[in-house]
C-alpha cells in the first residue's frame, strides 16, 4: 500500500504544481473532524474548496483516488451538516442573539454552497459513470428528508423540503443521456433515482408539483435535442406504476414527519400531473420517443389525469398523423377517452378504417390494432354497409399478407359476417346477372365503398392457400356457418416462427418424391432457370 | 311494590336473597338459599329481576285483530288454546295411529316365527343331497371351534367335553352322528339296545378313536398301494415274453454300411435341389412400343397418386379444419394425405430393391470403405478426378447395398446424410459437381428417404436462423432448389416442402416494407421463383409472392416518384442495356444496370407466370390490378430493353378485362339451408281448467292418467311413513321417560326405606347403649 500511495502523492504534486491539491482520506478525515468538536467551522470551508476541486478535475478526466477522496469529503461534509441541523444551526430563531444569527447565516451560506456543488455534479456530465454521482444524489436526497425533518418551524408541523427537492429533479432531468430505442433513457442516476421514487408518495407528490414549472423553464433555455433527452429522462421515471394505495395517507413516505395536508389531495396531484404531462408532450419527440408515450398513456398517464379530455387534441393529432404506427397507437388511448369521458370522435370509423392498409399487416402492432377493432365493430347496431366495408377491406389485404395477417383475417371477418348477417351477401349472393363489381377501393369513408354489393373473392381465392392449414381454414366460408364465433385470440399472435415451431414437431412419415426428371438442376433451361 | 326504582330493586334483589346476609337462619328451611344452588340460577334470577325492571325491552305476542273460524260446529279463536288443542287432537290419523302403537307394543317380544337360516334352503340350484353335505361339513366345521364364549368348564377337557358339543350336534338316540358314521359297522342304534343308558363319549375317548381310526385307513391304503406296485411288476416281468410271442417273424439284421463318396454327394444334390428354385421362363424382351406403354402406364400411377396427394387425399375436403391446430393443440393424424403414399412407396421401394439385388447378384469386394463423417468424405473425393467422382459414389453405395451385409442401412443412412450436406457444401465451390451431386442423390431419395427426410429437417431449422439474421448464404438459396428436385412440391402437406415453403415466405415477407439491399430484393426474387416453381402443379395461391412482386417492380421501375412510390435502386430512364446477364445465385450482390435488367426480366417472367397460374381463382381481378399501372409505367421506358414486356403487359390486361367481364358474385353458400329450431308456444283453442288432458290418444291419456295417480300415490305414502315413523320415535322417547321416571321413583322408596329402617336401629342402638350406660 505505502508505496503506491506514495505514487498518488507524486501525480497529486503534479497537479499542487498548477495550484490544484486534493487531500487524501486521512486528511479530510483531520479536516471534518474538528468542525462539531471544536466548533471549527472553517474548516467547512476548506473542504468546501477542496470538494469545488474534485469537480473540476473529474470533469476534465476520471481519476479514481480523486474520486474517493471527493466520495470522502461528500460524506464527511454531509455528516457535518447533519449535525449541525440537529443542534438547530442551520435555521435561525428569534431565541438566537445576534452574534449567533451571525454564524447561522454564515452556516446556511456554506449549506448552500454544498448543495450548489451537489445538485452540479449530480446534472453534470462526466467522462466515466461516477459512483460519486450516485453518492451526492443519495445525499440530496437524504438532505432533503433532513430539511423536512429540522427546517419546520414547530417540530409538529407538516413540512417537505420541496425547494431542495425540486433542484435536485431538475438537475437530475436535465442530465445529458442516450435515448434507447424504446424511448427510454439508460441514465445510470435516472435508473438510481427511479428506485427511490418508485415506492415513495411523497417523492412522487413533490416531483409533479414543480415538473410542470420546471419544464416550461427548459423548454424555452434548452435546444430540441437538449429537450429530447429530458422528455427520455422524464419518461423512464414515469414509464413504471405509480404508488397505488387506497388510502394515501397510508402509503410509504420518503421523509420521517407528516406532509402538509395538500400533498393528500388526489385531485391537487392530478392536476399537477396533468399539467407536467402536457407540458412534456409539447416538447420537441423523436418518433420512437412519440410511439412509447403513446405506448404508456392509456394505462400509465390517463388515470392519472385531472381531466383526460386535455388529451384530446394530442390524441387526435397523432391518430389524424400519417404513418401506420402512431394512430394505431394512438387507439388505445382514444378508446379508453371515448369508453370513459364521452370523448366523440368525429369520422372514426373512416379513420379506423383509412388504416388498413397492406402495410399494417407486416408491423408489429397488427395484433394490436385487430384486439381494438374487434370492439370497435362488435356492436351490431352499425350499418352493413361500414361493415361491408371493412369485411372487403381486410379479404383485399389478406390477398398480399403474410400467412399470419392471413390467419387473423379469415376468423375476424368470420365473426363479422356472424355478427351481422346481413353481410353474407358478399359471400353468397346467387342468380345476379350482367353483374359488375360496384366496390369502389379508392373511397375513403366506408359508408360509401359500396362493398356491400360486392363479393369476397379474395377469400375464395384464399381456400388455395399455400400453408394447408390455413387453406382448411378458409374454406369455413364455404360450409354452413355453424360455429357461433372463433376466439380471436387464438388466432391474433401466429408468426413464421410459430407456424414452423409446429411443423418441427411433426413425427417422420416417408415423404413423397417427385417423379419428374429435369436433366439440370441450374443454368439455362433447367429446373430452375438461375444458374449458380 | 312502592317506592323508587332503586328501592324496589334493592327489595327485590334482597327477597331473592342475592344481597344482605346469606347466612339468616330462615323461617322457611325448605328454601334454598341462592348460594347453595347452582350458579346458573344465579344468572337466572338476575335476569329475571332485569326484565321486571326493563318492561319496555319485553316482547308480547298480542294478536292485533281477532279472528273466529268455525271448528266441529263452534265458534273458535285463531290462534287460541282451544283452536290448537282442537286441531291437535282431533286427527283421527294420530289416534290411529297411537291405537296401532298400542297394538305394537302389546305385542312386542310376544309373536314368534322361524327364521329358517339352514344353508341353501332357498337355492333352487342345489340337490337334496348337496345340501346336506354342505350342511354336515358346516356343522363339522363350527363343532371345532369353541362354542360357548362363556362355558365356564371348557378349559377342562373332561368336563368341558361333554358339555361341548353340548346341542350343536345332531344326535340319534343320544349319539352323535358323526361318531355313528365314523364308528361305521360298530354302531349299534338305540332301537337296538334302546335298553342301554345313553353314555356320551368323552373328548379323549374320541380323540383316541379318530386317532386309531386314521391309522386303521393308513395301514389300510398302504397295503393297497403294495398290491398294485406288485400286480404292475409282475405285468412287467411277463410283457417281454408277451411281446416275443407277438413278433414271431424274425427279421434279418442289415450290417450299417458306410455312404461313398458319390452317394453322400448324391444326397447333397438332392438335397440342394429341393431348395433350388425352380427355372420361371424368362420375361419376353418386350418391344419399344410395349416398354414405353409401360412406362406411360407407371407414370399415370403416380401421376394419380400425386394428384390425391395434392388435394389432401381427397376425403380430407372441407371438413377437417384443424381447429386444435389454431389453438396451439398439435395432432399428428391431421394430414391423412402422407398415409397413402407410404404404402405407394414401399411397394417401389421393393421393386427396386429387387431390381437392385438382380443387379448385384454377383457381389463386388467393397472397393471404398464408406465414410461416416464429411469431412472423411471429402478426404476420400479430394483426389479423384471430378468426372470420376460419380462412379466412386456409386460404387460405394453399390457395395454397402443393406441387402449385402448387416448394419448396411444404417451406414448408409449416414452416407446419404454426407452427401446432401456435400451438395450444399459445393454449392459455395463447384457449380458442375453440385449438379452431378444432386443428380446422385435423386435416386437414393427412394431408399433412403428417412435419413433423407431428417437430414433436409434439420437444415432448413438452420436456415431459419440465417433468414431471421438476414445473412441467407449461397447454400441456403441451393438447398430449396434441392428440395424442389427431390419432393413432391404439389402436395396438400408434405413433411420438407411445407416448412420449406414457409420458410422461403417468411424471407420474402422480411423484404416488404423495409428498406433492403439489392442482394436481399435478388434473393427474394430467386426465393419466390422456387415458390412459383413448387406451386407449379398444385397452383396454391402464395400473398406473399404477389405483394413481393409489385414491391420488387417498385424498387426497380423508374422514376418510381409518379406511381407514389420511395425510390430505392431504381434504374434511371436514360439507363441501356448493354448485354443480357444470366443471374446466377452465387453472383447476386452485383450492382450494375444490366444486372438490374436482368432482374427485371425475372420479375417480369414471375409475374407473367403467377398471373398465368392463379388465372382461374376468382381473385385474378384484384391480383393483376395493382400489376398493370406498374407495368404500363415501365413499358413507357424500357419497351425496347425488355423484350418480353409488352407481351406479357398485354397478356396480363387481356386477363384483367377478361376476369372483370366474367365475374360473378359469389354463392359459396349453396348448401341446404340450416333448419332452425322453432319454440313456439303450443296453444289450446279451447281451455278449459278442469279438463286435465288434452291428449288424443286414448290410450296414452289412460297411460298417463295411472302415472299420475301412481305419483300422487307414492307421495302419499311416502308421507304417511314417515309420518308413522315420527310418531313412533316420539312415543318411544315417552315410553322411555315413563320408565326411567318409575325406576327412578322405586330406587328412591327403597333407600328411604332402608335409610328409615337404619335411622330406626341406630335410635334403638343408642337408646339402649344409654340404658346400659345408666344401669
Amino acid at each position: 500500500m505505502a508505496p503506491k500511495r506514495k505514487a498518488k502523492s507524486v501525480s497529486q504534486a503534479g497537479k499542487r504544481a498548477k495550484g490544484v491539491s486534493i487531500p487524501s482520506v486521512s486528511d479530510v478525515d483531520a479536516l471534518a473532524e474538528p468542525i462539531i468538536s471544536q466548533k471549527n467551522y472553517n474548516n467547512i470551508v476548506k473542504l468546501l474548496d477542496h470538494f469545488d476541486q474534485v469537480i473540476t478535475i473529474l470533469e476534465k478526466n476520471d481519476d479514481e483516488e480523486v474520486e474517493k477522496s471527493g466520495r470522502k469529503i461528500a460524506v464527511s461534509l454531509f455528516n457535518v451538516f447533519e449535525k449541525l441541523m440537529a443542534e438547530s444551526l442551520l435555521i435561525s430563531r428569534k431565541s438566537y442573539d445576534e452574534k449567533k444569527t451571525l454564524v447561522v447565516k454564515w452556516l446556511v451560506e456554506k449549506y448552500e454552497r454544498y448543495k450548489n456543488l451537489g445538485f452540479q455534479l449530480v446534472s453534470g456530465t462526466f467522462s466515466a459513470r461516477l459512483s460519486i454521482q450516485v453518492d451526492l444524489l443519495e445525499i440530496l436526497m437524504n438532505l432533503v428528508r433532513l430539511e423536512s425533518q429540522y427546517f419546520k418551524s414547530a417540530p409538529s408541523d407538516p413540512y417537505f423540503a420541496s425547494r431542495t427537492y425540486t433542484r435536485a429533479v431538475t438537475s437530475l432531468i436535465s442530465r445529458d443521456c442516450v435515448p434507447l430505442g424504446d424511448g427510454t433513457s439508460d441514465d445510470f442516476l435516472v435508473f438510481e433515482f427511479k428506485s427511490l421514487f418508485g415506492p415513495n408518495w411523497d417523492l412522487q407528490f413533490y416531483f409533479f408539483n414543480q415538473l410542470d414549472e420546471e419544464l416550461k423553464t427548459l423548454k424555452k433555455t434548452f435546444s430540441p435535442e437538449k429537450l429530447q433527452l429530458v422528455f427520455a429522462n422524464v419518461y423512464t421515471i414515469l414509464k413504471d406504476p405509480l404508488v397505488v394505495a387506497e388510502v394515501l395517507e397510508d402509503a410509504p413516505l420518503w421523509t420521517n414527519g407528516l406532509l402538509p395536508n395538500g400533498a393528500y389531495k388526489r385531485s391537487s396531484f392530478k392536476s399537477q400531473f396533468q399539467k407536467a404531462i402536457l407540458t412534456l408532450l409539447t416538447f420537441p419527440l423523436t418518433q420512437n420517443q412519440y410511439k412509447s408515450v403513446l405506448l404508456i398513456l392509456h394505462n400509465r398517464i390517463i388515470p392519472h389525469m385531472a381531466q383526460p379530455q386535455r388529451l384530446m387534441d394530442f390524441l387526435t393529432d397523432s391518430y389524424n398523423s400519417g404513418g401506420e404506427i402512431v394512430p394505431i397507437l394512438a387507439l388505445n388511448s382514444l378508446y379508453e377517452l371515448m369508453k370513459t369521458f364521452n370523448l366523440e370522435y368525429p369520422d372514426f370509423y373512416t379513420k379506423l378504417y383509412s388504416l388498413l392498409t397492406p402495410r399494417m399487416m407486416y408491423t408489429r402492432y397488427r395484433s394490436r390494432y385487430f384486439r381494438l377493432c374487434d370492439l370497435f365493430l362488435s356492436s351490431t347496431h352499425l350499418s352493413a354497409a361500414l361493415i361491408a366495408s371493412f369485411i372487403k377491406r381486410l379479404a383485399r389485404l389478406a390477398l398480399t399478407s403474410s400467412a399470419s395477417g392471413v390467419v387473423i383475417v379469415i376468423p375476424f371477418i368470420y365473426n363479422l359476417l356472424k355478427r351481422h348477417p346481413t353481410c353474407m351477401i358478399m359471400v353468397h349472393n346467387p342468380n345476379v346477372t350482367n353483374y359488375t363489381d360496384p366496390f369502389d377501393n379508392d373511397e375513403q369513408d366506408p359508408l360509401k365503398t359500396k362493398a356491400i354489393g360486392s363479393s369476397v373473392w379474395e377469400l375464395e381465392t384464399l381456400m388455395t392457400h399455400y400453408h394447408p392449414n390455413v387453406a382448411t381454414l378458409a374454406t369455413i366460408f364455404k360450409e354452413p356457418f355453424r360455429k357461433h364465433n372463433y376466439n380471436l385470440e387464438d388466432f391474433l399472435d401466429w408468426s413464421y416462427a410459430s407456424l414452423l415451431e409446429s411443423e418441427k414437431n411433426r413425427k417422420y412419415r416417408p415423404a413423397a418424391l417427385e417423379f419428374e426428371r429435369w436433366p439440370k438442376v441450374f443454368g439455362l433451361e433447367s429446373y430452375t432457370g438461375w444458374s449458380l | 311494590m312502592a317506592g323508587s326504582q332503586l328501592k324496589q330493586l334493592r327489595a327485590s334483589l334482597k327477597e331473592k336473597g342475592l344481597v344482605g346476609q346469606t347466612n339468616v337462619k330462615r323461617k322457611n328451611k325448605n328454601a334454598k338459599t341462592p348460594s347453595e344452588t347452582r350458579r346458573q340460577d344465579h344468572n337466572k334470577i338476575i335476569s329475571e329481576i332485569r326484565n321486571d325492571f326493563n318492561q319496555f325491552d319485553n316482547r308480547y305476542n298480542r294478536t292485533k285483530h281477532d279472528v273466529t273460524t268455525i271448528l266441529k260446529g263452534k265458534f273458535v279463536k285463531v290462534g287460541s288454546k282451544q283452536h290448537n288443542e282442537a286441531s291437535r287432537n282431533n286427527q283421527s290419523v294420530e289416534q290411529a295411529l297411537k291405537s296401532q302403537h298400542e297394538a305394537k307394543k302389546k305385542f312386542r317380544g310376544r309373536t314368534g316365527g322361524l327364521v329358517d337360516r339352514r344353508f341353501g334352503e332357498g337355492n333352487a340350484n342345489m340337490t337334496a343331497e348337496e345340501k346336506m353335505l354342505i350342511r354336515f361339513a358346516r356343522e363339522r366345521e363350527s363343532g371345532n371351534k369353541k362354542k360357548h364364549a362363556f362355558s365356564l368348564g371348557s378349559d377342562d377337557e373332561e368336563d368341558g367335553a361333554e358339555d361341548d358339543d353340548d346341542g350343536f350336534v345332531l344326535t340319534h338316540g343320544g349319539k352323535a352322528i358323526a361318531d355313528e358314521e365314523s364308528l361305521g359297522d360298530q354302531v349299534t342304534y338305540a332301537d337296538e339296545n334302546s335298553a342301554q343308558p345313553l353314555r356320551r363319549k368323552s373328548k379323549a375317548e374320541v380323540m383316541k378313536e379318530v386317532i386309531a381310526k386314521s391309522k386303521f385307513y393308513k395301514q389300510q391304503r398302504q397295503k393297497e398301494f403294495a398290491k398294485t406296485q406288485d400286480e404292475i411288476m409282475d405285468l412287467d416281468e411277463d410283457f417281454g415274453d408277451v411281446m416275443q410271442v407277438m413278433n414271431e417273424q424274425p427279421v434279418p439284421k442289415q450290417p450299417i454300411k458306410s455312404k461313398t463318396a458319390e452317394e453322400i454327394e448324391y444326397d447333397s444334390r438332392v438335397r440342394e435341389l429341393t431348395y433350388d428354385r425352380r427355372a420361371v421362363p424368362a420375361d419376353r424382351t418386350k418391344t419399344d412400343e410395349e416398354l414405353r406403354k409401360e412406362h406411360a402406364e407407371k407414370m399415370r400411377k403416380l401421376e394419380e397418386e400425386r394428384e390425391k396427394r395434392m388435394l389432401g387425399f381427397a376425403s380430407e375436403g372441407g371438413d377437417n379444419i384443424d381447429d386444435d391446430f389454431w389453438e396451439n393443440d398439435q395432432d399428428e393424424d391431421e394430414m391423412e394425405g402422407v398415409s397413402i403414399e407410404n404404402g405407394a412407396s414401399s411397394d417401389s421401394d421393393e421393386e427396386l430393391e429387387t431390381e437392385v439385388t438382380s443387379k448385384s447378384s454377383k457381389p463386388k469386394a467393397a472397393k471404398h470403405a464408406i465414410p461416416s463423417t464429411q469431412t472423411e468424405f471429402i478426404s476420400i473425393v479430394e483426389g479423384v478426378e471430378p468426372s470420376q467422382q460419380p462412379r466412386l459414389v456409386n460404387s460405394i453405395v453399390e457395395s454397402h447395398h443393406p441387402r449385402l451385409a448387416a448394419g448396411n442401412k444404417e451406414k448408409m443412412d449416414v452416407f446419404v446424410g454426407i452427401l446432401f450436406q456435400h451438395v450444399l457444401y459445393l454449392a459455395d465451390k463447384d457449380k458442375e459437381l453440385t449438379e452431378t451431386y444432386i443428380s446422385i442423390l435423386v435416386p437414393l431419395a427412394e431408399n433412403y428417404n428417412q435419413a433423407l427426410v431428417e437430414n433436409v429437417r434439420t437444415e432448413l431449422q438452420q436456415v431459419q436462423n440465417h433468414i431471421l439474421d438476414q445473412k441467407l448464404r449461397t447454400r441456403d438459396l441451393v438447398l430449396f432448389a434441392v428440395i424442389g428436385v427431390l419432393f413432391s412440391t404439389s402436395d396438400h402437406y408434405h413433411l420438407v416442402v411445407t416448412p420449406a415453403l414457409i420458410l422461403m415466405n417468411e424471407a420474402i415477407s422480411s423484404t416488404q416494407f423495409r428498406q433492403v439491399s439489392l442482394k436481399q430484393l435478388a434473393e427474394a426474387v430467386y426465393l419466390s421463383d422456387m415458390v412459383l416453381h413448387y406451386q407449379r402443379i398444385a397452383k396454391r395461391y402464395v400473398p406473399e409472392v404477389a405483394c413481393f412482386l409489385q414491391r420488387a417492380l417498385m424498387a426497380l421501375v423508374p422514376q418510381v416518384e409518379k406511381l407514389g412510390g420511395k425510390p430505392e435502386f431504381n434504374l434511371k430512364p436514360n439507363d441501356k442495356r448493354k448485354n443480357k446477364v444470366q443471374i446466377s445465385i452465387s453472383g447476386l450482390s452485383e450492382d450494375s444496370p444490366d444486372f438490374k435488367f436482368s432482374l427485371l426480366d425475372r420479375i417480369l417472367e414471375l409475374c407473367d407466370r403467377s398471373v398465368s397460374m392463379w388465372r382461374d381463382n376468382s381473385g385474378i381481378v384484384e391480383i393483376t390490378a395493382p400489376l398493370i399501372p406498374i407495368l404500363t409505367h415501365l413499358a413507357r421506358y424500357f419497351n425496347n430493353e425488355l423484350t418480353n414486356l409488352a407481351a406479357i403487359l398485354t397478356k396480363i390486361v387481356k386477363l384483367h378485362e377478361n376476369a372483370v367481364k366474367e365475374r360473378v358474385p359469389l354463392a359459396l353458400q349453396t348448401h341446404k339451408a340450416l333448419a332452425i329450431p322453432t319454440y313456439a308456444p303450443k296453444f289450446e283453442e279451447n281451455f278449459n281448467p278442469d279438463k286435465k288432458s288434452y291428449d288424443a290418444n286414448r290410450e296414452r291419456q289412460e297411460i298417463n292418467k295411472m302415472k299420475h295417480q301412481l305419483k300422487k300415490e307414492k307421495k302419499l305414502t311416502m308421507k304417511d311413513i314417515r309420518k308413522q315413523g315420527r310418531f313412533s320415535a316420539r312415543e318411544q322417547i315417552r315410553d322411555k321417560k315413563q320408565m326411567y321416571e318409575e325406576y327412578h321413583k322405586k330406587m328412591a322408596n327403597i333407600v328411604s326405606s332402608i335409610s328409615t329402617t337404619e335411622g330406626a336401629e341406630k335410635n334403638a342402638y343408642e337408646r339402649e347403649k344409654k340404658k346400659r350406660a345408666k344401669k
